[in-house]
């Protein structure tokens, strides 16, 4: 049925209730479908996967053959130099190296229940934004509010965690504090990531052993989503 | 005595792993199924291209619309473990093969219910139409909204989440957001 005769029938009042939940499913399905596509169509960018394929250009073979070469030739000398500067000029470790490209993918919290009017659920809501929006000490500074007014939850301490591991001055030994802190409240929750981050935290403060043990945890919980990069680190730490 | 099965063909997951990634999923933490489904987008997509010689542009469009739908799927308990690879490629080719009406009939009866393309009959217009309702509507009810009739959430833990008295409160709620969005819905019909 089109737009206008929906809008005929509702205005002579004989549009069903049902008829009209029928519609808005379908349009919030189509409205909420498009949104979420447009946010995947960006996470598959990121993973080198376009909707339109690369354009062929028209442009004549020597041109395109020496533009190929000087490209070929500027790869080889990044990679030479990244190489360089990975394994002679950087401080970190092979380890520390990994653990770092971790560090640099922020967990995407889960919005959970943030609704409510009270001042707790709003600065958690306010912290989280902020934390989706890559602001992390922000973000701890509204999560310190909560936990000043002894509030604080498992997920509050684990999102701290993370923002003292994220934020521009990272502070590995009290996000692990948190970590614990989080361990403490509910044993149970956020248990793989928590092996996970302390693992990686452990690494940039040298505590090989201590992440060790955590990387083992994270290989043997069946849940953990992180079992195949633990086990390269592990690797790389024998 | 329990069958084996291949778990290649459920993107690497395991029955337990399965069962907990819907359970995420309907808890609103979609981070696990988007690493695994949106990972095997690019091989979905050559499937099409190479068996059904679909464009590059189209079989990243049925592949994203077979991923909607699968995710939808999970939330409301409809599609089970088994070979969900071939859920997702078998949607994708039945939308194409639907989109460039072709004769030529994909089977359908391995197929979950309410997979059919309801919204292909909906108009632009009305989608802007919503957009336009939608924004003047309060933060509240379009949290409700979307929560119900998008994220599948069931009134019972929507009762939870909202802090309400009771099912019935909120039943209430979700009915009086509904009706908001009708009146605001035809008010902008031009």
């Amino acid at each position: 049925m089109k737009l206008n005769e929906y809008k005929k029938k509702h205005d002579q009042g004989v549009l069903k209730e049902e008829e009209w939940e029928q519609m808005a499913q379908q349009l919030l399905n189509a409205k909420f479908d498009k949104e979420l596509g447009a946010e995947w169509e960006k996470k598959l960018q990121a993973k080198g996967v376009y909707r339109t394929p690369p354009i062929q250009g028209s442009r004549s073979l020597r041109t395109v053959n020496i533009r190929q070469y000087l490209s070929v030739a500027a790869v080889f000398l990044l990679i030479a130099a990244g190489t360089w500067f990975m394994f002679f000029r950087s401080p970190l470790s092979p380890t520390q190296q990994l653990a770092s490209s971790h560090l640099e993918q922020p967990f995407r919290m889960n919005s959970g229940n943030t609704r409510g009017d009270d001042s707790i659920e709003k600065n958690r809501g306010m912290a989280l934004e902020a934390f989706s929006n890559r602001q992390y000490e922000k973000s701890l500074n509204y999560l310190q509010k909560v936990e000043s007014e002894g509030q604080a939850k498992a997920s509050d301490y684990f999102q701290m965690g993370l923002c003292l591991m994220y934020q521009v001055k990272p502070d590995y030994q009290n996000a692990l504090k948190m970590y614990d802190l989080a361990t403490a409240s509910d044993a149970m929750a956020y248990q793989d990531e928590i092996h996970w981050f302390s693992a990686l935290c452990q690494l940039m403060l040298g505590q090989n052993q201590a992440a060790k043990s955590n990387l083992e945890k994270v290989i043997a919980s069946k849940s953990s989503r992180n079992q195949l990069d633990a086990q390269k680190i592990l690797d790389a730490l024998l | 005595m329990p069958t084996a099965i291949d778990n290649n063909k459920n993107f690497g997951l395991t029955q337990t792993q399965f069962d907990e990634m819907t359970e995420q999923l309907q808890q609103g933490d979609e981070t696990l199924f988007e690493t695994l489904f949106l990972s095997r987008f690019e091989a979905c997509m050559g499937i099409l291209m190479r068996k059904y010689r679909a464009s590059h542009p189209d079989a990243y469009d049925c592949v994203m619309w077979a991923m909607l739908r699968m995710r939808q799927l999970m939330m409301e308990n409809k599609v089970a473990f088994g070979n969900l690879e071939a859920y997702v490629v078998r949607m994708s080719v039945n939308k194409y093969l639907k989109q460039v009406e072709r004769n030529r009939e994909f089977p359908t009866e391995i197929m979950p219910e309410g997979i059919t393309d309801s919204n292909e009959e909906l108009e632009l217009e009305s989608l802007e139409t919503l957009d336009s309702a939608w924004s003047k509507m309060g933060q509240k009810c379009q949290d409700l909204l979307k929560a119900f009739y998008y994220d599948k959430i069931e009134l019972k833990r929507l009762t939870e989440i909202l802090g309400d008295s009771s099912e019935a409160s909120t039943r209430k709620r979700k009915e009086r957001c509904l009706n908001e969005l009708r009146r605001l819905f035809f008010e902008s019909v031009h």
